[in-house]
C-alpha cells in the first residue's frame, strides 16, 4: 500500500511537472522570439548606421543582446570570419539551426522566418537591407503576438491538465 | 638594410591582404606565381570566361590554375563578394564610383551592369570583369621632389602633382607626405578613397611618417574643413582633385594659411591651367608643378615648373624661385 502510494504521490509530482515544462516552453517561446527581434532591430541599426561588414556587426550584436539571440549572432560572426568562401545564407542557416536545435522552444515555423532573412542579407545596399530585416521583424512579431496569445490561453491548461493527469493515474494504481 | 627589409615586408602583407580575400584555388595559384612576379605584381584582372591575367614588372601573366583556366560568372560574383566581406551595402557609396578599396590601400575596379537613376549611378549589377590594382609604396621615390617644395624659409609650397593615370602620383604623395611628416610638419591627409594611408580599422597600412593625420574615407570639402579645425595641421594633402568642388576645398587650405600638396590627372602644365585648379596657378598660389611621367618607370619626374611654366628641374639656384 505504501508503495502504491508513493508511485501515486511520484506520478502526481511527474504528471504537474510535464504541464509546467509544456507551459514554460511557450513561456520561453515568447522571450526567445523577443530576443531575436531586439537583436535583428539592433542589426538594422548597426548597418543603417555604422555600415559596417556583416561578421563586424554580428560580433558586436552577440555581446549587445541576450540570450539564444546572442549566441546565434556570435556563431554567425564566428563562420563568416572563418569560412568566409560560403555564402552568407549557408552560414546563417547553419547558425539559426545550431542555436534553435529540433528541442528548442523555437517553433519551426519561427526559425524558418529567422532563416528567410539570411537569403538577402549583405547582398544589398543600406536601404535593401533595413527592409529586408524590417520584413522579419514584422513576421517574427505577429509571431510573437500569436505565441503570447496561446501562452496566455494554454498554460494554465496544461498546468491543471497535468496536475489532473498525475492525480488520475495515481487514483488508478491506488 | 633595416629599412629596405622591412619595406619588403610590408609589400609582400600588402599582397597578402589581396591574396587573403579570393577564393582558395584562385589565391593558391597566384601564391604559386614566382617571387619576382609577385612581388612586382601590379594588377590582377578578372574577367568572365576568360583565364585570369596578372601584370608584373610591365609584363602580361596568364595564371594556370586546377579545374581550368576560365573563372566563370559564378566565381566573379564569389570574388566580388568575397571582396567586399559579403557586405556590398558598406561599399555601396564606393561602388557607385565603379571602384572598392580594399584594407592595405589596394583598388578594385569593378565593370558590369550599371544601374541608374535619372543621372545618378545607383549600383553595378551582373559584374563581368574585376580589376585589383595592388597598392604600393617605395620609400624615397619622392627624394627628388622635396627640395623644390621649400620656399627658402623652412615654408612648404603649394603644389600640384600632375600625372596620367598610372604614373605614380599617389605613390609619390604618399612619400612625400612621409618625408615632410618625418622632417617635422604635422601633416593632415583627406584620403577620400583610402588609397594614400591604405586604413583599415584607422591604421595606415603604409607608412606616412609619425606626424600625419588621416580623415580616412571622408568627401574632401568635408575632410578638409575638419582638419583644418581640429588638427592645426602645417600640410594638407590630397589625392585626385579635379572637379570644382575639389578646388573649393582646396582654396579652403589655402585661405587659412595652410599649404597645400595635391595631386591631378594629366599631361602637362597646359593640362593643369585647363583645369579648375587653373586659376590658382595663374595667380601663383600654386606654385609647384610636378609633372610625372612612367618612363621609364612610375613615379618618374619628368619636369618641376613653378607658376609661370619654368622648369626649375636640375637647377639648384632655380629652387627658390
Amino acid at each position: 500500500m505504501m508503495i502504491k502510494i508513493i508511485f501515486g504521490f511520484i506520478f502526481i509530482v511527474a504528471g504537474t511537472c510535464a504541464g509546467f515544462v509544456k507551459a514554460d516552453r511557450l513561456a520561453r517561446r515568447n522571450v526567445l522570439l523577443s530576443e531575436l527581434i531586439v537583436s535583428l532591430e539592433y542589426l538594422k541599426n548597426e548597418i543603417y548606421y555604422t555600415h559596417e561588414r556583416l561578421n563586424v556587426v554580428a560580433d558586436r550584436i552577440a555581446h549587445m543582446s541576450e540570450g539564444k539571440a546572442a549566441e546565434l549572432f556570435g556563431r554567425f560572426a564566428d563562420k563568416l570570419s572563418d569560412r568566409q568562401e560560403e555564402g552568407v545564407y549557408d552560414l546563417w542557416k547553419e547558425s539559426v539551426e545550431e542555436a534553435f536545435p529540433f528541442y528548442s522552444p523555437l517553433a519551426e515555423q519561427d526559425a524558418e522566418a529567422v532563416c528567410s532573412l539570411g537569403i538577402k542579407l549583405g547582398r544589398t545596399d543600406v536601404e535593401g537591407q533595413c527592409s529586408n530585416i524590417e520584413r522579419s521583424c514584422r513576421e517574427l512579431s505577429i509571431r510573437q503576438a500569436a505565441a503570447e496569445m496561446e501562452a496566455a490561453q494554454k498554460s494554465r491548461i496544461y498546468r491543471t491538465l497535468g496536475t489532473v493527469t498525475g492525480i488520475a493515474f495515481a487514483i488508478l494504481i491506488i | 638594410m633595416k629599412s629596405t627589409s622591412d619595406y619588403i615586408i610590408r609589400k609582400r602583407k600588402g599582397m597578402d591582404s589581396i591574396l587573403d580575400r579570393l577564393p582558395g584555388d584562385i589565391a593558391r595559384s597566384l601564391r604559386g606565381l614566382p617571387i619576382r612576379v609577385l612581388d612586382e605584381l601590379e594588377e590582377i584582372r578578372f574577367r568572365v570566361n576568360r583565364p585570369v591575367i596578372v601584370y608584373s614588372g610591365g609584363k602580361e601573366y596568364e595564371v594556370a590554375r586546377m579545374g581550368g583556366m576560365i573563372v566563370a560568372k559564378e566565381e566573379i560574383e564569389k570574388i566580388f563578394s568575397l571582396l567586399m566581406h559579403h557586405s556590398t551595402y558598406s561599399y555601396q557609396d564606393e561602388i557607385r564610383s565603379g571602384y572598392i578599396t580594399l584594407d592595405g590601400g589596394h583598388r578594385v575596379g569593378i565593370c558590369g551592369k550599371v544601374i541608374t537613376e535619372g543621372d545618378r549611378v545607383i549600383s553595378i549589377r551582373d559584374v563581368s570583369s574585376i580589376n585589383i590594382r595592388r597598392g604600393c609604396e617605395h620609400p624615397g621615390i619622392a627624394d627628388e621632389v622635396i627640395p623644390y617644395l621649400f620656399d627658402g624659409s623652412n615654408n612648404i609650397r603649394n603644389t600640384l602633382i600632375v600625372s596620367p593615370p598610372k604614373c605614380g602620383k599617389t605613390t609619390v604623395l604618399r612619400d612625400v607626405i612621409r618625408n615632410l611628416s618625418n622632417r617635422g610638419y604635422k601633416m593632415g591627409v583627406c584620403d577620400e578613397r583610402s588609397e594614400i594611408a591604405g586604413c583599415a580599422a584607422g591604421v595606415p597600412g603604409f607608412d606616412i611618417g609619425g606626424r600625419t593625420d588621416v580623415m580616412d574615407g571622408c568627401s574632401k570639402d568635408i575632410g578638409i574643413t575638419m582638419l583644418i579645425r581640429s588638427m592645426s595641421p602645417d600640410v594638407i594633402a590630397v589625392d585626385e582633385l579635379g572637379s570644382v568642388s575639389d578646388a573649393r576645398a582646396a582654396e579652403q587650405v589655402t585661405v587659412a594659411g595652410i599649404s597645400l600638396i595635391a595631386t591631378m590627372h594629366g599631361k602637362s602644365y597646359e593640362d593643369a591651367l585647363r583645369s579648375p585648379l587653373g586659376g590658382y596657378i595663374k595667380n601663383g598660389t600654386i606654385s609647384r608643378i610636378v609633372i610625372l611621367s612612367s618612363d621609364p618607370t612610375p613615379g618618374t619626374v619628368a619636369d618641376i615648373l613653378n607658376s609661370a611654366n619654368l622648369s626649375l628641374l636640375g637647377q639648384s639656384d632655380m629652387k627658390w624661385e
